[in-house]
């Protein structure tokens, strides 16, 4: 299986090329890998979370290898086609909020890729066809912060797969003030009893806390 | 969302039940219906909770013997024999006995002594359907892990017989919502660890959602959940979360999901979840109905 450089090169737009590739591959991969790997249940498999630093592992995850003569191709392509030129980050990314670059246009000063969300389409191919996934990655001060992906099956076969791969994908979530957002009920664990507490209070009165 | 018409709560098994009517209903009809609720969840409390002097659990606590369980005994005794072989003993409504000694006793004294593994079932316990249960050796029976859940369902059947058909039973953030019309509720999952936010925004209808997390009843090294091999609290999970037709299914897979896999647990009962790690990164099954919030750029 080919795997893209991933070396930055001086120009901006081709590592960021590099980048939404390899990103695309590791899913890919994994969905592969689920498609024509041995399975373990209780594998995770890579895909790239908040604890990726700097560069996305381009290195298809160990569950992905393959068994007989069944190499799982990985072909990737493009949502908006690059003729080599800057890339600039597709119109209609998969999360609603736009690229924010920082700093002045064209600056490879600190980060070796500019903050921003990127969103690129790839395509794999099964036995029946292709099908195609689509991969959003945000990018602040070189560290992936979020990530999330959108697949629509073409192929029945493919959704047992395409299920697997999103059970184990984890993102990062965040706190949201709960008192700004327009919702009537919560749920939590269980309210905790009355005497619960008074017993909790009595404790630490004793303790003299 | 859907309008509230009529607002009902009380105190009831040691939380705060709030359960909205998105019909309209005379003042009349809902302190019947209070009473009804009420009356109702006592009987449950009276036989099920170990927490009780006067309780059914409370005597087979105390003495061997064949006791007769109520008639809604059969579902709950039933799903937790299931969990108790899926789990591998893991769970078991035997663990009552490791939490009076790790201190969540009736008096709540959180004073944890020597710490031994429940019996096993078969040891200690033999459910004859419907109603009858063989206790082979006095032990605490605990029935935390889905109790709740299975009587928010028994209240809603309530209501249902009552003629009502929209509304929405919360007890202490367990919920189960009813709707002719296909209107979701909104519902914030809590954080865990800042419980003015939420990490998200689950939308239901017609299903039933519980929670879990080891953050609320808390003390020492423990929290309410406990598995009865190591004698400690399970760590693994932050929070969970999960969606099912009834309370009774989605309260004991949230607790299940402390034990074992999703995936185990799929191959056996319908239901959706979402697994909330120490780390903050979260699973969550595909048919999860839940906006996330995740981190922008800024």
């Amino acid at each position: 299986m080919s795997q893209p450089q991933n070396t930055p090169s001086p120009e901006g737009s081709s590592k960021n090329t590099a980048l939404i590739g390899g990103v695309i591959v590791v899913a890919i991969a994994v969905i592969a890998g689920f498609a024509y790997g041995q399975k373990k249940p209780n594998e995770a498999p890579v895909v790239p979370t908040q604890d990726t630093v700097g560069m996305v592992p381009l290195t298809p995850p160990s569950g992905a290898t393959n068994t007989g003569s069944m190499t799982p191709p990985v072909v990737m392509e493009r949502s908006s086609s690059t003729t080599g030129a800057a890339m600039t980050p597709p119109p209609k990314p998969a999360t609603d909020t736009p690229p924010k670059p920082t700093g002045s246009t064209g600056s490879t000063t600190k980060n070796s890729f500019k903050d921003g969300t990127y969103t690129a389409n790839g395509v794999y191919k099964i036995h029946a066809g292709e099908e195609e996934i689509r991969v959003t990655v945000t990018l602040k001060n070189d560290v992936v912060t979020a990530t999330s992906f959108e697949i629509t099956p073409k192929f029945p076969m493919s959704k047992r797969f395409i299920d697997m791969f999103s059970e184990n994908y984890k993102p990062l979530v965040i706190g949201k003030k709960i008192s700004e957002l327009n919702l009537g009920r919560v749920s939590g664990s269980s309210l905790t009893p009355v005497g619960f507490n008074n017993a909790l209070e009595k404790i630490k009165t004793q303790a003299g806390v | 969302m859907p309008t509230v018409r009529q607002e009902i709560r009380f105190e009831g098994i040691g939380t705060h039940w709030r359960i909205d009517l998105f019909e309209a209903v005379s003042p009349t009809f809902t302190q019947e219906i209070l009473n009804e609720i009420q009356a109702r969840i006592e009987t449950f409390d009276r036989a099920y909770s170990r927490f009780r002097e006067d309780s059914l659990v409370t005597k087979m606590s105390r003495a061997e013997g064949r006791y007769q369980l109520p008639s809604d005994a059969e579902p709950m005794f039933r799903l937790y024999q299931e969990l108790y072989h899926l789990t591998e003993g893991l769970m078991t409504p035997l663990i009552g006995n490791l939490l009076v000694e790790a201190g969540y006793d009736a008096r709540y004294s959180l004073e944890p002594k020597e710490l031994h593994t429940p019996p096993f079932w078969e040891q200690a316990i033999v459910f004859e359907p419907p109603q009858t249960l063989v206790v082979k050796e006095p032990v605490v029976i605990d029935l935390g892990a889905m109790g709740k859940g299975y009587l928010i369902d028994l209240v809603s059947d309530l209501l249902w017989q009552r003629g009502l058909r929209s509304y929405c039973i919360d007890a202490g953030g367990d919920m189960l919502y009813r709707n002719p019309s296909p209107e979701g509720l909104p519902i914030g999952l809590e954080h865990p660890e800042h419980l003015e936010q939420a990490i998200g925004i689950t939308t239901i209808c017609n299903q039933s959602l519980c929670g879990s997390a080891g953050n609320r009843r808390v003390w020492g090294e423990f929290h309410h959940i406990m598995n009865p091999k190591t004698r400690s609290s399970p760590r693994e999970l932050l929070a969970v979360w999960t969606v099912a037709k009834t309370t009774l299914l989605a309260d004991a897979m949230s607790t299940a999901l402390f034990f074992t896999s999703p995936e185990k647990l799929q191959t056996h009962y319908p239901f959706e979840y979402l697994l909330l790690f120490p780390n903050h990164t979260v699973q969550a099954s595909p048919r999860f109905p839940v906006e996330l919030f995740v981190p922008e750029e800024s």
